[in-house]
């Protein structure tokens, strides 16, 4: 009877911050297979680790914690996040005309920039995109915050040479 | 375009997809497919063992008692309760190392440390375990206790030395690349993972 409880208490905690799940996934692949297991396997993971959850920390912190070391640390054989693409190619550069259409190209061109980065920076970069504070980084990631805004410059300026090169 | 421009952008597509065609009762009813649960899993078959050994034992005694006369009996079961004491042991490891809750920089770290201590106590239990055959062997035939491998004492000291030589180097071998078929690829995935923070 407890445990159907905690099922229920769950599941309810679950459907309010599933975008917080999807956005973790979306950082590390963008195939939807892949994108399907990883969230199922991050919803497994935190079902397990939920009894250890004491409400200390926000659950959104927790579930970052967990998602973000399922998808980047889980024991695994294969991979499910995407490989940091070093060599490949980005879009074409385009014109500083901001029509619509323009601008999406650049939104492409960013997230394919992104996709090249490694596994921590794309944590770093989720976490900068869901305005997240560097203390509340510092407690997700363990990385202290003035490593965190270092690492952070170097990001921008890695995304801006890897936009402006292609 | 800058990081900060995105922000938006970002915040939009990831709300207006849909994520969900699932039911989470149902994902939490079904199992992990991650590696580290299949391990699991499969440990926990071997667990199976622990409780047999005993049982095979009283069996075994109850239809032939002087088979217990025999030291190699003894040996073979001491052998096998070590085993059983290791297979439980790669069972609390792989549980252990499925913690994700803690910050990232604490897990991996975490992780890596568990794993090669892990490695570290398997040399030395694979060590120990193999060390305990030539040394038995040896005894037995230097107080004349009956094995059951009377023919192995025929032959010269040399060539034994060079058999418990030759089998200590590839137990250690053997172990090393059976770790590594386990632990490997995510030991070295760790550590890059860690290089990174």
């Amino acid at each position: 009877m407890q445990t159907e409880n905690l099922k229920e208490l769950f599941v309810q905690k679950i459907n309010e911050h599933e975008r917080l799940i999807y956005k973790i996934c979306h950082i590390y692949t963008r195939d939807e297979l892949d994108l399907q297991d990883l969230f199922q396997e991050i919803v497994i993971q935190l079902w397990k680790a939920y009894p250890s959850f004491k409400g200390k920390a926000k659950f959104s912190t927790w579930l970052y914690k967990v998602g973000i070391n399922t998808a980047i640390a889980g024991l695994r054989k294969k991979r499910t996040v995407t490989e940091s693409l070093e060599h490949e190619k980005l879009p074409a550069t385009i014109d500083d005309t901001q029509t619509y259409q323009q601008k999406e190209e650049q939104f492409t061109q960013l997230y394919s920039a992104i996709e090249m980065l490694n596994e921590i920076e794309k944590a770093i970069v989720m976490l900068y995109l869901e305005d997240k504070s560097y203390q509340e980084m510092e407690e997700i990631l363990g990385i202290n915050e003035g490593n965190l805004r270092v690492k952070m410059n170097r990001i921008k300026e890695k995304l801006r040479q890897l936009t402006k090169n292609n | 375009m800058e990081l900060n421009d995105l922000k938006q952008n970002w915040s939009e597509t990831t709300s207006s997809q849909s994520p969900l065609k699932n039911n989470i009762m149902d994902m939490i009813k079904s199992k992990s497919n991650g590696p580290a649960s299949i391990l699991e899993s499969k440990f926990k078959k071997q667990l199976w063992a622990l409780p047999a050994l005993p049982v095979l034992m009283a069996v075994q005694y109850y239809r032939n008692p002087q088979l217990f006369n025999n030291p190699s009996i003894w040996f073979l079961y001491a052998l096998g309760f070590i085993l059983g004491g290791y297979m439980l042991y790669n069972y609390l490891i792989v549980k252990k190392l499925q913690h994700p809750q803690f910050a990232v920089k604490e897990n991996i770290e975490t992780q890596i440390t568990k794993l090669e201590n892990s490695f570290k106590w398997y040399r030395i239990f694979m060590t120990f375990v193999y060390l305990l055959i030539p040394v038995g062997l040896e005894m037995a035939i230097h107080y004349k206790v009956p094995t059951g491998f009377e023919q192995w004492y025929d032959v010269s000291i040399v060539i034994r030395l060079l058999v418990y030589i030759g089998g200590f180097i590839g137990m250690l071998f053997m172990s090393s690349r059976w770790f590594k078929s386990l632990y490997g690829v995510h030991i070295s995935n760790l550590k890059k993972l860690a290089a990174q923070l």
